[in-house]
């Protein structure tokens, strides 16, 4: 429960966000089918349905990566296993199915170089984008473990197992049981300096392995890198990493439960890497009490066990704001990190709509953070015509003074079948200056993008999406990520493989806003590793305000006039010093009597007018 | 407002994968990689589970139906619009957890029921599955089909030994007394399994209305919710198991969603 703000109950917080009105009174009662909601299924053959988006390739697993006997064949399965029962209505012996559902699951992405690394369940592959056409093939590597959570820094890329089978040297076998000195659990680092010999050069063992995390670069020593790493597993043996046991703080202060691993990486020696601190985030900051996320002690059910809030399921930090967002199982939290081995909570946010918080994506400004909720855990079918539209969802919340605020819900507006694996997933920001706008992925629920500019009231401006995979029986598939990269929107699919995806202007997004966003070109690209969206002084982004303050009918149509003719001047190299003051001293005008985004989008455009005025 | 919708059936951009890309597979920390070829890549993905994995599983169904039953009873019988969401959502989540449970069993070519567990005085365990998709198929279970052999051994498990473990949880009579176990125990005390509530707790429960329905309820789901805990406790501590990538997933989901929801049913507990 929310335990450390004003909520002191779930009818508080339930009255708080009522009386909030945003949250729940704009919400329809249920979502109407559209152009998504019935296309014809299949693997590479599914329907589509695309609105404002395009999709540019679409590239199949590579070799070894792709299994017909698994998952991704429902089919064929199927057939094997009635097969299998023909043989025992025979009186034979079937033979056993070859058949491990998740085991090749694309997950993660991160984006480096101009080359986009694809997380997967029994390792990652790489693919190069700066070349003309598709994105090629430059890497693969096999080192089972799931869930395959990826993250790059340099030559070092760093990756999540959490799974009881993961192994020290990237094989499966001869480790079994409950304690065995050859499981690995944690993060791996491998150095990809040379794609013709990538090695593993660590492997950090944490007690609940690592299920995802965040890179988060020391703040003034660029030889050192820390890692929040988020595990949501079981606690491993003590006997098998001595660090660990489980159990309530009550009964055991040692406890692996409530806590993350602050891992720190000499980027010199990252062979060195290790847990520097086991933060106790969930802690109650006037008690202490390690299990301050929770007040239900009173009631007399407790057993000498009772699960609480105990992990972060994932974190994304903001270095330059100091500020991290943890979505932590059942609260979402914000985190003070200027100390990073001792980050400390600022606020935590609870909502009776949210299952289990997944992770978190700030805007720009890191005003507004929005949290997605992973009801069902991605295997369920959670958008069909019966589900609330605020459970799965996305819940978006302000930031004032350090404290975390719910404002409204966005689901995906629309119905998905009953084959369809659907609910929110990872997304990231696209960089249109003056607005927050975010792509995300929601399984076989396809790709939205959201403008969230007003966090009370978010909207859905563009899709893609496909048909089941299998429209006979839910098969689990569908974009696990879908982020931004220069230009372009990548999509980790589960079974399909590697999507990319462009931007197509509509009402909701003009060609300048495109044009802008495209125009952001960033080296290392980590999405749960935020930095501040700059924006060059160019035509486009001043076009981009002007777009923006028509729709809002924010700047007078006078000045607007002027302000145009004057952009598409300098767009073609001729600044006239004379008309560039007066607008820009007309716009600064207009801005000290704007409000909200406008007053920001009228100060933005008019100090990039002086900034091209100034040549 | 006008939707520019582009429908394409079939794909017109498919790309081929290179064929000349290696496939690595490095060593432990330190050691140099090697290359594989794709037929060995793809049979290190695969995994394999045990006898411990599919009882796990069986009884996990189980356990999980009698969630669905007690919400069954909140919808008539509860006053609090919280408990009454709060009970819509673990509905949902274990009506849909057990059809994905079914399916892991059914497509390993294993039963759905665990034959030693005895279904006695176990009730309505698929109460509110009639809208189930078929699951009729299953045959019955050769006791080796698929599995892995060298584990075979899970004598007494299906009769279930009390775990230490699951002191306090199991027998939690939530009427605030606990009695202890007499010599001839009345079955109606007895849990099917430890976690679940017992059908003279159930019976209780059928009986009360209102707020004091809400908070038997609530306690209730609180232990029974904690006996699902204990059982994945259980699982990962037995030999070889947890290792299929599927059900390690759901092991992680249950941890995480029933930690979530037995803390706000605590926290309902304050307001009914």
């Amino acid at each position: 429960m929310t335990l450390r703000s004003t909520m002191l109950s779930s009818a508080a917080a339930m009255a708080v966000l009522f009386t909030g009105a945003s949250a729940h009174a704009q919400q329809p009662r249920a979502f109407e089918p559209d152009a998504r909601t019935a296309l014809a299924g299949g693997l590479h053959d599914a329907e589509q349905a695309a609105w404002n988006l395009q999709l540019e390739h679409a590239i199949t697993p590579p070799p070894g990566f792709f299994d017909p006997d698994a998952l991704f064949y429902p089919r064929a399965f199927r057939e094997a296993m009635e097969a299998a029962a023909a043989a025992r209505e025979r009186g034979e012996e079937p033979p056993a199915p070859a058949f491990t559902p998740l085991a090749l699951s694309n997950t993660d992405l991160a984006f480096a170089g101009g080359r986009v690394i694809v997380g997967n369940y029994n390792g990652f592959n790489i693919y190069d984008a700066t070349v003309d056409g598709a994105p090629e093939l430059a890497l693969s590597v096999v080192c089972p473990g799931g869930q395959g959570d990826v993250s790059v820094h340099g030559d070092l890329l760093f990756v999540s197992v959490e799974q009881n089978r993961g192994r020290l040297d990237c094989g499966t076998s001869g480790a079994e049981g409950d304690v065995n000195p050859e499981r690995f659990r944690g993060i791996r680092i491998f150095d990809i300096s040379d794609f013709n010999a990538p090695r593993q050069v660590a492997a950090v063992q944490t007690c609940r392995g690592s299920h995802t995390h965040t890179l988060l670069p020391h703040p003034s020593d660029p030889d050192v890198l820390y890692i929040y790493n988020s595990g949501t597993s079981f606690v491993r043996e003590g006997d098998e990493l001595d660090i660990c046991s489980a159990g309530q703080p009550e009964e055991n202060p040692e406890t692996a439960l409530y806590s993350i691993d602050v891992i720190k990486v000499q980027l010199s020696a990252p062979e060195e890497a290790a847990i520097v601190n086991r933060p106790r985030i969930f802690a109650d900051r006037d008690t202490g009490e390690v299990a301050g996320l929770w007040r239900g002690g009173r009631f007399g059910v407790a057993t000498q066990r009772t699960a609480q809030t105990n992990h972060c399921h994932d974190i994304t930090v903001y270095p330059e704001l100091n500020l991290a967002a943890g979505a932590c199982s059942g609260n979402g939290i914000l985190l003070d990190i200027s100390d990073p081995e001792n980050p400390q909570r600022l606020s935590d946010l609870f909502d009776p709509d949210m299952a289990y918080w997944h992770s978190a994506t700030f805007n720009n400004t890191g005003d507004v953070v929005v949290f997605t909720d992973e009801w069902g855990g991605g295997t369920a079918p959670r958008c069909q015509a019966d589900d609330p539209v605020t459970w799965g969802a996305n819940l978006i919340a302000t930031v004032e003074d350090g404290e975390l605020t719910g404002q409204s819900f966005f689901k995906l507006p629309t119905v998905q079948g009953a084959t369809e694996n659907c609910v929110a997933h990872n997304g990231s920001l696209i960089p249109v200056p003056g607005r927050d706008i975010m792509v995300q992925s929601w399984y076989q629920g396809g790709i939205t993008v959201m403008d969230f500019t007003d966090p009370e009231n978010p909207f859905e401006i563009a899709y893609f999406d496909r048909g089941p995979v299998d429209p006979e029986g839910l098969v689990v598939a569908g974009y696990w990520s879908a982020y931004w990269y220069n230009g372009r929107i990548y999509g980790a699919e589960i079974a399909r493989g590697l999507d990319v995806l462009r931007l197509a202007p509509s009402e909701h997004l003009s060609p300048s806003e495109i044009a802008a966003a495209e125009r952001v070109i960033e080296d290392q690209v980590n999405p749960q590793t935020q930095t501040r969206i700059t924006w060059e002084d160019h035509p486009d982004v001043a076009r981009s305000y002007l777009d923006q303050l028509a729709r809002s009918e924010g700047l007078d149509a006078d000045i607007a006039g002027r302000a145009r003719e004057a952009v598409d001047q300098w767009a073609q190299g001729r600044v006239n010093a004379r008309i560039m003051d007066r607008l820009t001293r007309d716009i600064a005008r207009a801005a000290e009597s704007a409000e909200g985004r406008d007053h920001a989008r009228l100060t933005a455009l008019s100090e990039v007018l002086r900034q091209a005025r100034a040549g | 407002m006008v939707r520019l919708l582009l429908l394409l059936a079939g794909v017109a951009a498919v790309c081929a994968p290179s064929e000349a890309t290696p496939i690595f597979q490095p060593g432990a920390p330190g050691q140099p990689s090697r290359e594989i070829a794709a037929d060995e890549a793809v049979a290190l993905s695969r995994s394999s589970f045990v006898e411990a994995d599919v009882i796990f599983m069986q009884h996990m169904i189980v356990h999980h139906a009698q969630a669905v039953e007690m919400v069954a009873l909140l919808e008539t019988r509860g006053a609090h619009d919280g408990v009454r969401r709060l009970g819509e959502r673990i509905a949902s989540n274990q009506a849909a957890e057990m059809e994905m449970m079914r399916t892991w069993l059914e497509q390993r070519g294993q039963a759905a029921d665990d034959p030693n567990l005895s279904h006695g005085h176990h009730h309505g365990a698929h109460a509110g599955l009639e809208d189930h998709t078929d699951h009729a198929a299953h045959h019955g279970h050769d006791g080796h089909g698929a599995r892995h052999s060298n584990h075979s051994d899970h004598a007494g498990h299906g009769s279930h030994p009390a775990h230490g473990a699951h002191g306090g949880a199991g027998e939690h009579a939530h009427h605030g007394h606990q009695t202890p176990a007499p010599v001839a125990p009345d079955p109606g005390d007895t849990p099917l399994m430890p976690g679940m509530l017992s059908p003279n707790q159930m019976a209780a429960l059928a009986a009360a209305y209102g707020s004091e329905f809400d908070r038997l309820f609530l306690e209730g789901m609180i232990v029974h919710h904690q006996g699902a805990l204990d059982m994945v406790d259980d699982l990962i501590a037995r030999p070889g198991s947890a290792q299929d990538p599927q059900l390690s997933d759901f092991l992680s989901h249950v941890v995480s969603d029933q930690s979530a929801e037995i803390l706000r049913m605590q926290s309902l507990l304050s307001d009914v």
